[in-house]
This record gives C-alpha cells, sequence and structure tokens, in this order.
C-alpha cells in the first residue's frame, strides 16, 4: 500500500517534470529574470560594501593622521612642541597652498600644492606611488600629482607644470602620480559654483620653493598620530597646545575629513537608491513568475483535471506543482551568481570610476547572497502562490473539453467578437484575443509592466537633465564666475567697469560642517543675496531668503532630514572660528547635496570672508566665446560657466547617480526583453493546437503566420497603451526615491523616453515569436487533432 | 597719562654706530618719566617710510626684501602699517597695528595669496614674523600702562653716543605678564635724544635672546630717526637688518590709509 503511495507520487512529480519540460524554455526565461534581480541585489549590494571596505584597507595601510589641525598660515618658527604631549606618536607640518595650473589655451584649474618634508610623503598619510618616483628634498621642482588630476587632464612623469600661487608661478616638473589616502574620491573644490570633477588638482611637493621664494618656512596644516586612547581628550590637549601659538581654523579627525565625508555621501546616496532598484525590479519579478506561472497552469487545467479523476488529492496535485518553482529557484540561484558577478564588477567598477576612486577589491558578500537568495525565494513563492491556488479549484468535470466556456458572458464576447471584420487572418487574430480576454488581460498588463519598468528608467534619465536644467532655469543670470582666491568686494567695481554693460552678482561659498548631537555632516555653504531673483533654489518647504535676513539658512532637504531640522530650528555650522547657530527657513532641493544657502553677509561671516566674494553671477546677456575669453583673461578668474553649461555640469558632478540609473535601464531592458520572449512563447503555444486545426482545415502556412503576427502585434500595441500610464507611475515612484537620496527631479517624460523601448520592442517581438512559429509549422497534424480543439 | 603713547619699533630707525657699553652705575629709580619723555619725542603726527630688510643666517644673507611703512595719529588711535613690496612671493603682505590707548593693541595681518586677513590674538603676540627675527610684540610700542619702568643706570660712553640711560621695563599688568614673550626688556635711551638706541629682550627664565640695534642717528624734520636697524637673535645666531631707503613725517597722510581695507588694497 505505502509502495503504490510512493509510486503514485512518483508518477505525479514525473508527469509535472514531464510538463515543465515542455515548458522547459520559458522556466529557463523565467529564471534568468530572478536571476537578474539576484544579480543586481548581490552584486550591488556587495559592491558597495566592496567600496567601504576598500577605502577602508587603503587608509589603514596609510600610516593616516589620526588628527589634522589646519591653521593661518605662519612661520614655522611658531610650531608649538607637540612632542611635549605624551599621546603624541608623530607630528608633521605641511603647506597647503591654493592656487592655479595654467593647462593653456586659456583656461586653467584649480590646484592645492601640499608642500612639506619629502620624506613625510612616506611616513604619514602616505601616497602610494603609481607611476614616476615620489618627490625628493634634493629635487625641489619635483612634485608628484594626485591620480585623478593626472588622469583627467592627461599628465604623466616628465610633464612641466606652471603652478601660480598669488603672484608667485612654480614651475614644476611632475615626478610621479600618486594615490592619497586623503583623496580617494575625486577631490573637489568647494569655492567653485559647481565643485565638477576636474575642479581641483593636488600635487604633492616640496615646501622649499616656496619657503626659498618667502624667505622663511611656513606651514598651516598639522598631521598628528596618537597613540591608542581616547580621540576627544586627545584632540582637547592638542587644540589647546596649538592655540597658544596659532590660529587654528578647522580640527579634524580622520573620520570628519571633508574628502572622508564626501566619500560617505556619495556610496550612501547609492546603498539608499538600491532598495528602491532592486524594490522595482523584484516587483517585475513577482509579475513575470505570476504571469507566466498562471499561463502554465491554465494550459495544464485538463490534465489536472485527469489526475484529479485517478485519485490525486488537490493539494499532492498542488504541491507537485510547486516543483517548477524550487527549479526556478535553483536555477535562478545558479545563473544569479554569474550574473552578481557581472554587477558586481560593473556596479562596482563604473562607480569607483565615476567618483575618482582606485580601483576596488571587489568580492562578492555572503550577507547579501543570503538576502537575495531569501528575496528571490520570496519572490518566486509570490508569484506562484496565486496560480498554484488555482488548482485547488480545479474540478475533475473539466477533463472534457469545455465545458466551463459556455456561460452567458463568453457568448457576450462571441457577439462582440462577430463585429470584428476585414481579413479572416485579423478576426481570427482579435477574436481569439477576445475570447480569452481575462488571460489577454494579464498579458497585456504585464507585459506593460515589463515594458514599462525600462521606460521608467528612460523617463528618470531625461527626468535628471530636464531637472538639472530647471534648477536654474527661472534664475536671472547668464554666467557664473568663479575666483582662484576669495575677492574683496571693491574689485566688484572694476570687474563692472572692464565689461560694461555686465552687472555682477557675488556670493561665498566654501565648505563648512554641520555638528549634530551625534554626528557631524559635510556641507557646501553658499552665502547669496537674498531678496532678488538672481538664485533662487527650489524650495520644498519654508521661504526663501528676504532682504534683511541674518543668521537664517535655506538647507538641502537630505542634510535638514539626517540631522532632523524643521522650519525654525536651529542648526550649528562649523567653517571658520567657532561653530555658529543658525536657523532654518526653508528646506531646499539641491543637485548639490549639503547644500546649505545663507544671506550673503552670514556666510561672509561663516567663512571668514568679510566684504570678500568667492564668485559672482554674471547678469546681463549670455556671454559669448569672445566674451568668455575676455573674463578668462583675468587674473583671477578660474572658471566661466555659461548658463547653458550648467546642466552638463551637474549631470557631471553627479555622474555616480547617472551612471547608476543607466545601468538599472539596461537591467531593465534586459528584463523586458526576456520577457517579451517568455509572453510571445506562451502566446503561440497556447494556441498551437488552434493553429493545428486551422491547418487541418486548409489554411496554408502563410495564413497562421499571419494570424500569429497579429494576435502578437495586437497584444504589443496594447501592451504599449497600457504601459504608458504605469511607466509614468514607476517613474514617478523613481524620481521621488531619486529626490529623496539626490535633488528634486520631476518627472518629465518625452516621446523619445517610450520611443526607444516600445520601438525596439515591436521590432524585437517577431523576432521572439519565429522559435514558436517554427514549432506550430512543424508540428504534425495528428497532434492537432488529437487535441481536438476545434476554437 | 594713562594712555599708552606709541612708539613703534620701526620707528627706531635712526641711530649711528654702537660701541661697547661702559657702565656708570647708577642708583635704581622710577624710569616712567623718562620713558614718557622719549616717547613724546619720538612720536610723528604722520610718518612714511621705505626700507630694505635684509635676513641673515649667521653672516650669511638669505633673502632680501623691500617694505613701507605709515604711520599716523588719528583722533581715536594711533595706527602703522606696514606693508612688503618685494618680493613678489610676499608682496602686499601686510600688518595694522592700531593703538587705542587700551593695554592690548588690536594687531591686523593679511596675507595676499589667500586674500585673509586676520586679528592676532593677544595670545598670539610673541609669534615671530614672516621669517624674520621679529616678533609681533616687537612692533608695539613702550606700552607705558602695561609695563613698570625701572631707570638701572647710565653708561658712559654708549655705544658711539656720550651718555645711556638704562630702563629695565617688566610688564605690570597681568594681561602683558601672559601675552608677552619676554620677562624684561633693557631699553638704552641717548641722554640727549632719548631715542632708544639698543633694546634688549629677555626670555621668561631671564636669559638675553635677541637685541635690536640702530645706527645711523639724525634728524628728520623734528625728530630723531635711524639709518638702520638689526634684531639680532643671540640664540639661532639669525639678525634681520632693515636700512632706511626714505622716510619723511612732513607729509600729511590720508586717514583711510589706516583701515582693514586699505590693509587688503595690497598696495594697489
Amino acid at each position: 500500500m505505502v509502495f503504490g503511495r510512493r509510486f503514485a507520487v512518483l508518477l505525479l512529480l514525473r508527469h509535472v517534470t514531464r510538463a515543465m519540460y515542455a515548458v522547459r524554455l520559458r522556466l529557463l526565461v523565467i529564471s534568468l529574470i530572478c536571476a537578474a534581480t539576484f544579480g543586481v541585489e548581490v552584486g550591488t549590494g556587495s559592491a558597495i560594501d566592496s567600496l567601504f571596505e576598500t577605502v577602508a584597507t587603503l587608509q589603514a595601510g596609510a600610516n593616516m593622521a589620526d588628527l589634522e589641525l589646519l591653521t593661518a598660515p605662519d612661520d614655522l618658527k611658531n610650531l608649538p612642541d607637540f612632542a611635549a604631549l605624551s599621546d603624541v606618536m608623530q607630528a608633521e607640518w605641511r603647506l597647503l597652498s591654493s592656487g592655479r595650473i595654467d593647462l593653456g589655451s586659456g583656461t586653467s584649474v584649480s590646484a592645492l600644492h601640499v608642500g612639506a618634508d619629502p620624506q613625510q610623503f612616506a611616513s604619514i598619510n602616505r601616497l602610494t606611488l603609481l607611476d614616476g618616483q615620489l618627490p625628493l628634498a634634493e629635487d625641489p621642482e619635483g612634485v608628484v600629482l594626485e591620480r585623478n588630476c593626472a588622469s583627467y587632464y592627461h599628465k604623466r612623469p616628465g610633464d612641466r607644470l606652471t603652478l601660480s600661487i598669488g603672484s608667485v608661478t612654480y614651475p614644476l616638473v611632475v615626478r610621479g602620480i600618486v594615490q592619497s589616502p586623503e583623496y580617494l574620491i575625486m577631490p573637489l573644490n568647494p569655492s567653485v559654483y559647481v565643485p565638477s570633477s576636474g575642479s581641483l588638482c593636488v600635487l604633492f611637493g616640496s615646501a622649499q620653493p616656496l619657503a626659498e621664494a618667502m624667505g622663511f618656512a611656513a606651514f598651516n596644516s598639522l598631521l598628528l598620530r596618537f597613540a591608542p586612547g581616547d580621540l576627544r581628550t586627545q584632540r582637547e590637549a592638542a587644540l589647546t597646545l596649538a592655540q597658544t601659538r596659532l590660529s587654528v581654523d578647522y580640527s579634524l579627525t580622520r573620520a570628519e575629513q571633508f574628502s572622508q565625508k564626501a566619500l560617505e555621501l556619495d556610496l550612501n546616496t547609492f546603498r539608499v537608491f538600491l532598495p528602491a532598484l532592486v524594490g522595482i525590479l523584484a516587483l517585475a519579478s513577482i509579475c513575470v513568475v505570476f504571469f507566466l506561472m498562471v499561463r502554465w497552469i491554465q494550459g495544464e487545467r485538463q490534465r489536472i483535471a485527469v489526475l484529479l479523476t485517478l485519485g490525486y488529492r488537490r493539494r499532492q496535485i498542488a504541491t507537485a506543482y510547486m516543483l517548477p518553482a524550487l527549479v526556478l529557484l535553483t536555477m535562478a540561484l545558479l545563473v544569479g551568481l554569474p550574473s552578481a558577478w557581472f554587477n558586481l564588477w560593473s556596479f562596482g567598477t563604473n562607480y569607483a570610476t565615476a567618483i575618482g576612486m582606485p580601483d576596488p577589491a571587489l568580492q562578492l558578500h555572503l550577507k547579501h547572497v543570503a538576502g537575495a537568495a531569501l528575496m528571490n525565494a520570496a519572490t518566486i513563492g509570490l508569484g506562484c502562490w496565486l496560480p498554484i491556488r488555482t488548482i485547488l479549484s480545479i474540478e475533475p468535470i473539466e477533463t472534457l473539453r469545455d465545458l466551463s466556456s459556455a456561460n452567458d458572458e463568453q457568448r457576450r464576447i462571441g457577439r462582440v467578437a462577430l463585429l470584428i471584420g476585414g481579413p479572416f487572418w485579423f478576426r481570427y487574430a482579435a477574436r481569439n484575443l477576445l475570447r480569452n480576454w481575462p488571460v489577454t488581460l494579464v498579458s497585456l498588463l504585464m507585459v506593460g509592466l515589463s515594458l514599462a519598468v525600462s521606460v521608467s528608467f528612460h523617463i528618470s534619465l531625461s527626468s535628471i537633465g530636464r531637472a538639472a536644467h530647471d534648477t536654474f532655469a527661472g534664475d536671472r543670470w547668464e554666467a557664473v564666475v568663479d575666483f582662484d582666491a576669495p575677492q574683496w568686494d571693491e574689485t566688484l567695481g572694476k570687474l563692472q567697469q572692464n565689461h560694461p554693460g555686465t552687472h555682477w552678482v557675488p556670493f561665498v561659498r566654501g565648505g563648512a560642517h554641520v555638528i549634530g548631537p551625534s554626528q557631524i555632516d559635510l556641507a557646501y555653504l553658499v552665502g547669496s543675496e537674498p531678496g532678488t531673483d538672481t538664485r533662487r533654489v527650489q524650495l520644498l518647504e519654508g521661504r526663501q531668503l528676504r532682504d534683511g535676513d541674518a543668521d537664517v539658512a535655506l538647507v538641502e532637504r537630505r542634510l535638514a532630514a539626517d540631522h532632523q531640522a524643521g522650519i525654525g530650528q536651529t542648526m550649528m555650522l562649523h567653517a571658520y572660528g567657532d561653530p555658529h547657530p543658525i536657523t532654518v527657513v526653508g528646506i531646499h532641493s539641491s543637485a548639490i547635496p549639503g547644500e546649505i544657502v545663507v544671506p550673503r553677509a552670514t556666510g561672509q561671516r561663516l567663512l571668514g570672508l568679510e566684504e570678500q566674494f568667492t564668485g559672482a553671477f554674471l547678469v546681463g546677456p549670455l556671454p559669448d566665446q569672445e566674451a568668455v575669453a575676455k573674463l578668462l583673461a583675468l587674473p583671477a578668474v578660474l572658471r566661466v560657466t555659461v548658463k547653458p553649461e550648467i546642466d552638463r555640469a551637474i549631470v557631471a558632478h553627479n555622474y555616480h547617480v547617472w551612471i547608476l540609473v543607466r545601468l538599472s535601464a539596461l537591467t531593465s531592458i534586459f528584463i523586458s526583453a526576456l520577457f517579451l520572449l517568455a509572453a510571445t512563447m506562451f502566446t503561440i503555444a497556447g494556441h498551437s493546437s488552434e493553429y493545428g486545426t486551422l491547418r487541418l482545415l486548409g489554411h496554408d502556412d502563410r495564413t497562421i503566420i499571419r494570424i500569429v503576427f497579429t494576435e502578437i502585434a495586437l497584444q504589443v500595441c496594447g501592451a504599449a497603451a497600457v504601459t504608458v500610464p504605469i511607466a509614468l507611475l514607476l517613474a514617478h515612484m523613481l524620481n521621488e526615491r531619486l529626490t529623496n537620496v539626490w535633488f528634486k527631479v520631476a518627472t518629465h517624460a518625452s516621446v523619445t523616453d517610450f520611443a526607444q523601448v516600445l520601438l525596439p520592442a515591436v521590432l524585437f517581438v517577431p523576432c521572439a515569436a519565429l522559435p514558436a512559429l517554427w514549432d506550430v509549422l512543424n508540428t504534425p497534424l495528428d497532434d492537432a487533432l488529437k487535441e481536438r480543439r476545434f476554437g | 597719562m594713562t594712555a599708552a603713547r606709541p612708539c613703534r619699533l620701526i620707528s627706531l630707525l635712526s641711530l649711528s654706530a654702537l660701541f661697547l657699553l661702559a657702565a656708570s652705575t647708577a642708583v635704581a629709580t622710577d624710569g616712567s618719566a623718562l620713558m614718557r619723555e622719549s616717547d613724546r619725542r619720538l612720536r610723528a603726527e604722520d610718518e612714511s617710510a621705505r626700507y630694505r630688510m635684509e635676513l641673515f643666517s649667521g653672516d650669511a644673507l638669505i633673502t632680501t626684501r623691500t617694505l613701507e611703512r605709515y604711520q599716523k595719529k588719528l583722533p581715536d588711535r594711533f595706527s602703522t602699517l606696514v606693508r612688503f613690496t618685494s618680493p613678489v612671493a610676499v608682496r602686499g603682505a601686510a600688518m595694522l597695528i592700531e593703538d587705542h590707548g587700551s593695554t592690548q593693541n588690536d594687531i591686523w595681518s593679511y596675507v595676499p595669496a589667500t586674500h585673509t586677513l586676520r586679528r592676532i590674538p593677544g595670545s598670539q603676540k610673541q609669534n615671530w614674523f614672516m621669517g624674520t627675527e621679529f616678533t609681533y610684540e616687537d612692533f608695539e610700542d613702550y606700552k607705558l600702562s602695561s609695563y613698570r619702568f625701572t631707570e638701572a643706570e647710565t653708561v658712559a660712553p654708549c655705544l658711539v653716543w656720550a651718555v645711556c640711560h638704562v630702563v629695565d621695563a617688566v610688564p605690570s599688568q597681568v594681561e602683558e605678564q601672559r601675552a608677552s614673550g619676554y620677562s624684561r626688556k633693557r631699553y638704552y635711551l641717548e641722554k640727549a635724544s632719548l631715542f632708544p638706541v639698543q633694546i634688549e629682550y629677555f626670555d621668561a627664565t631671564g636669559r638675553l635672546v635677541k637685541r635690536l640695534t640702530t645706527e645711523g642717528l639724525h634728524r628728520i624734520g623734528n625728530y630723531m630717526r635711524a639709518t638702520g636697524i638689526t634684531m639680532s637673535n643671540l640664540v639661532a645666531d639669525r639678525h634681520t637688518r632693515m636700512v632706511v631707503l626714505y622716510i619723511s613725517t612732513s607729509h600729511s597722510l590720508d586717514a583711510n590709509l589706516f583701515t582693514q581695507r586699505q590693509l587688503r588694497s595690497e598696495g594697489d
């Protein structure tokens, strides 16, 4: 008896296995889709962790300073004796000089020259030599370039540079290219209006040329390493000693370094955005599994009914039909792992390249593999749940064909179908779709959803570009001029005299820290003229700045959220001197994460730039190339960005986010293509016996091909129509997420966004139909007779 | 007379040669009156000058700079502006000293390369200035209200002069005791002109660490001025020499010259 029961179960499993084998290609396609989602989750999640680990490893091996004190430039003779502090293991000085490097053709780039005793570069904040050699004490002209600058401006060892600091020019020779633990991502110049890639070059060299030019050795940066202990106490002791002789502007622990904060900001953007991406792909996977399982179970109904008549219990059959779920999960994991490796590599390397990180040590993380496996199990389980449940409602009587079809509803549909005119192949295809309208509707929705995912990513990409443009569209300025050093207010008059007919609105800009009770975050401080239309932020809450405002700020939405700062609340800002309280009067959306806009006078005071400005908006006619060249020829002008270029500059500044969305779009296209292939195959296979019957009735292959293509084309057209609202909805959700992690991205859809997904889909579908069509046309006619399906 | 009457060190540029001191002992008496009179005789209403500054390490000349100095008595303060004019690396670097008569002077420093204007806190006035052997406080006046002056002796002959009053200055105010890098200064005032022809500086341990000497004392209008001064760091064997290229006490200077805005103008 037991043997008989086991045998029956084995027979049942054998039947399900055969049924699965019949749809093996479709199962493979579903598993590929699930694998793609698995791959994104595991690959990108592991990539983020790998990037953080790479940073930690590189910094750990670089003997990084525990504390950096940034001071006013001072004579080296005034350096306090830090060795007197028992906890100080190493204390080194250096001179950080801001200047510019002439790139030729009238262009230049902001530069930071790190001058020190060359031996220091191998002992603290250790440089890793990538090419050439480190600076030598006996070679004061020799410098090494930070690798991002070298790569961005194509500089190599042996190249000559002219560095200008103030009025002095220093001829330098590039001796090597290095990786600095302080600049593991592309260094950005916080003083320029859009701190984009390539906005700052960092050079390391001997401080001797500067000392010779000035007649004395100076410093403004101190690097301290402490013995293991309480960093807070050690910091206070070092500060107290430093302040006996020095004007300390900043004291920064390693975790508070600007570059470290910028890195965290970038990687966390990635981390916050990832769940949205995985969520959309997982949703698509659930829908795909659901749809294909529905179609499969529907095709199996009669066979299941037969099994019921043979005495199998519904629960037994339902359990056996869960076998594909297990197979899907196994295949998804097997195929998903290579996919995860691919995503790990593509996301990791692309993202690292986009933010200027060194090649990361990428590896898959078990926690992400386990998490994604669970997610896949849930996805497949959810997708299979309802279709499998329908097995419980199948009656043995369904063994007989179409007993359930002769209801009133279907008769009504049949009457509607009769209204369709046109040639036979068109009428047959259209009626076919109408007769099976629930299946047709689900197909339309699912194909529409699949295409909508791709379209939504394209809409997001367009929206990003549009949002970047809209950020400044309402402003009155036509160009932004950045200077190589703060300028005094009185020089504004000279600029206007030199450029008659122009009006300049100055602003100050610089790096700052927001000090919260439990965290310190990087902020880009902008002091602009209140009460003008020259520059208006995209306000989400509160109000714009007004004339007479003081010590108030418009805070970038994410930063405000991180510090739980609402309208009317106070935030502590530290840019120069002592931390300063400001009151939040507005929350705004900015393409520059962490941007805080304050009245110019407040910004000047916070940044220690009283009566100064770091840049200016040029109000007036859009400067042509000649006018831009004339502006660039002014001694202090570093960069001129005309309004049409700012969109590109903003996107370039956030290229890593763009990369992420772009790669997501490509993944979704892959999933859409697979889904279209599977859906088409199911549609044709579902009607294969009918096509066989038509052939028996004497219809030639051309008619069958027409019917098949028409049916598929009608489905795709319907799906395309469904795609529009779903894509808009998904794009809106995606843009909301982007808004949360980045800046306000309003949804702007264009015909192109739809066309670049839907047109290839329409062209792809006939190709996807070919394998199934080939089967239909080559199925022996007696097989069709056995099916007894006569429409 | 409570207001400190400024007499910048930069103003002490008019001595001829120096001789070794031959001391003639005198009873130590209060030197305040002497210092007040010296201060009065030194102070011009308006003064402008240009200098060549030479930095020596031992006997080796390291670098040469030029600088200009403007000084004016204003209704509420006595102001001095010192600005480097060469070489190009330090051109425009400047310092503004504002003496309102309070215990602490306001000292502002300007660095042209970074366009940075800073107030030098009192605690940092003992810092070395721009690679010279001067500290910020060396540019301050006698600070009559913050020091206790004692005439230690008279010496004859005194360097190249017949007789000098020797006055010791010790910080009397706690604030000055904390801020100053010196425990004592010793002034040698030429007897006829009361011009400080030599100043010696003693560190916290009482060790003689620096000495200022003057050369070429001569009359400019109503005031005695030196043709050069040298500040010697006796510990490090380094010297900073300032040679007068031009000096005038007869031209009225614009009050706007002594503002922070002018300080940062870099001499345009």
